[in-house]
């Protein structure tokens, strides 16, 4: 995708679990493509039933030029998954695209039967480690959405570690030291599988 | 109370914020002194976004929790009689609930504004993006404008408020945008200094409003029984004649706000690529918004369309349509997202265009859509679908013939037999 010149709007999309901070996500990495100097970003967050637990989605939408649509996004350029045993639910497996498309998923080891197409860029990152080591927890869960912020630098290219660095200090100021650790551990130990 | 300014600006910010705080943030830099509250899905975090405002000293208003909807208009009609710029925010169903109440604001001349993230009747429930609450409550002597981007809702409200208490308007005032796609979606907004905020939008006269003004030390009656030969219905004309005349203000105040804060919101309309096209959509909300990527695909294959964007309903932009159907165009579709049940011309607002294109006598085609209902997706691409369909229909005369053509009416994605 960088490098690519002629395209101007990139779209992702992501499936996590409820109280995994996975909207929150959503909208700081729109902040950060603002910071990094997109004319226009858009956060979408699907809102349903909201369960601790439930797989929700987030949309978002970067670009070079104003922002008009408010259809949904149905072919994603990159996809986040929060927690890989999202990939066993067929309607998140389904809404991943089979080609065109970078996967980023949450794991210390992904096994091959993933269901995944292996026409896509795979790639993972051990979120939920990194949270548990840095003690990102929110009511007992580990905090996945901070960590994802590097991977997402490290695979598209689009956020910058310093557009990141900003947002987060500028929102939590001395306090973002712990989540700035943990976005440059991120970027670090994340993989192509394929 | 407390007067931290905390995020007043010195100078212009832009933030990333949700439609919804978009709207809290207009009425907060409009510096209400009354918000008057009850949640509704999707527009709750308006209020909650003020409370926040009132409860952190940043904006100083008073803040009245009640039972329903209802009583949240009642007691704005209390507020806005005492001159004091009063705002609310509801959706769906809380404006249905409201409805009698804002016969109450419209005939006592209060300018209230208030917001509406619009969003699908119940039953079944239905919380997503649909017109047919605010279509329902058209004719109650409010200004309705919709809002089709985030940066719009905010600066809405404050040329709203500038129209709404104009001394020849006094009327209230809706600004409309969609449940969630545009309510809960987030975008940057440009949040200008408060000091050309202030300038732009002045506080309203000290002594309340020179119609109807509540004063202890001054009691008046008001609202009382009136005879059938008495003023009601010269009242009521007031009311219509004032909102014909009010274009010139809304017009006005458009101008004013663009030498204020350079950003252009045209007029009652804004009439994209229209000028030499054959075939225009006339629509309206953040849809109509997506429909310019549409006109800019089929422009590129050499396609004369247009889009004209309704931003005003009431009142009704008739001098504008009258010029498009001037302008040399063949075919007009025009889509509603909202229902009118029983109604042979589409939804309510095809029905109004095509009136008036009857009044014009112009032999123009048209074809009423009915689109988007619940939040139904419709992408560009479907948008793309309706130039064509009008394009077939001003080469060829002909009508759809798939199964979303019922009763004259494309109905966009129907599935028929469920």
């Amino acid at each position: 995708m960088p490098g690519n010149r002629k395209k101007t709007d990139y779209q992702i999309t992501f499936f996590s679990r409820g109280g995994q901070g996975g909207i929150t996500s959503c909208q700081l990495l729109a902040q950060m493509a603002f910071v990094e100097g997109f004319k226009d970003v858009m956060s979408i967050p699907q809102i349903g039933a909201e369960r601790r637990g439930a797989a929700i989605r987030a949309f978002l939408i970067i670009s070079n030029q104003e922002i008009r649509r408010v259809s949904a996004v149905t072919h994603p350029d990159i996809v986040m998954v929060f927690d890989e045993s999202l990939l066993h639910l067929p309607p998140i497996i389904n809404a991943i695209p089979k080609k065109n498309c970078k996967v980023l998923v949450n794991a210390e080891h992904l096994n091959n039967e993933n269901g995944l197409s292996k026409d896509i860029e795979l790639y993972t990152f051990p979120g939920t480690s990194i949270a548990l080591g840095l003690d990102l927890m929110l009511e007992g869960s580990p905090l996945v959405n901070i960590p994802i912020l590097g991977a997402f630098s490290r695979v598209s290219g689009l956020v910058s570690m310093k557009s990141i660095q900003s947002v987060l200090k500028e929102k939590w100021g001395g306090k973002a030291d712990n989540n700035i650790r943990a976005v440059e551990l991120s970027y670090d130990r994340t993989k192509r599988i394929y | 109370m407390s007067k931290i300014k905390k995020t007043e600006m010195d100078k212009e910010q832009t933030i990333i914020m949700s439609g919804n705080y978009a709207s809290a943030w207009g009425a907060k830099c409009s510096r209400v002194k009354v918000v008057s509250a009850y949640p509704i899905t999707p527009q709750t975090t308006v209020v909650e976004k003020l409370a926040d405002f009132v409860e952190g000293g940043e904006l100083d208003a008073r803040y009245i929790k009640v039972e329903s909807e209802h009583s949240v208009m009642a007691s704005l009609v209390g507020s806005s009689m005492t001159g004091a710029r009063s705002f609310t925010a509801t959706s769906g169903q809380g404006l249905l609930y409201m409805t009698e109440m804002l016969h109450w604001v419209s005939s006592s001349r209060l300018p209230i504004v208030t917001t509406i993230a619009s969003r699908g009747i119940a039953p079944p429930w239905n919380i997503w993006a649909e017109y047919t609450d605010i279509l329902s409550v058209r004719d109650c002597g409010w200004i309705i404008q919709f809002a089709s981007t985030h940066q719009e809702i905010f600066d809405s409200i404050l040329m709203g408020y500038k129209i709404a208490e104009n001394e020849g308007v006094m009327l209230p005032y809706f600004i409309v945008y969609g449940g969630f796609t545009q309510s809960h979606t987030s975008k940057p907004v440009r949040i200008p200094p408060q000091k050309d905020i202030d300038s732009f939008l002045p506080s309203p006269p000290e002594k309340g409003w020179s119609h109807l003004n509540l004063d202890p030390e001054n009691p008046i009656t008001h609202g009382n029984l009136l005879m059938p030969q008495q003023e009601y219905l010269d009242f009521r004309f007031l009311i219509h004649d004032a909102m014909m005349k009010s274009k010139k203000v809304i017009q006005k105040t458009i101008t004013e706000f663009k030498k204020s804060f350079k950003r252009n919101y045209s007029g009652l309309t804004e009439n994209y690529k229209c000028k030499d096209a054959d075939v225009v959509l006339i629509s309206y909300g953040a849809l109509a918004e997506q429909s310019k990527i549409a006109v800019d695909e089929l422009r590129k294959q050499g396609k004369k369309v247009g889009l004209f964007k309704l931003r005003y309903i009431r009142p009704f932009p008739n001098e504008e349509l009258e010029e498009l159907f001037n302008s040399g165009v063949k075919a007009i579709g025009i889509a509603d997202q909202g229902t009118a049940f029983g109604n042979p011309t589409g939804g309510p607002i095809s029905t109004e265009v095509m009136s008036l294109l009857r009044l014009s006598g112009k032999k123009i085609k048209v074809l009423p859509y009915v689109w988007g209902l619940g939040g139904r997706d419709v992408t560009v691409d479907e948008q793309i679908h309706v130039f064509n369909q009008l394009i077939t229909l001003k080469n060829k005369n002909q009508y759809p013939t798939d199964d979303t053509f019922q009763h004259g009416t494309v109905w966009m994605g129907l599935k028929t037999g469920v």
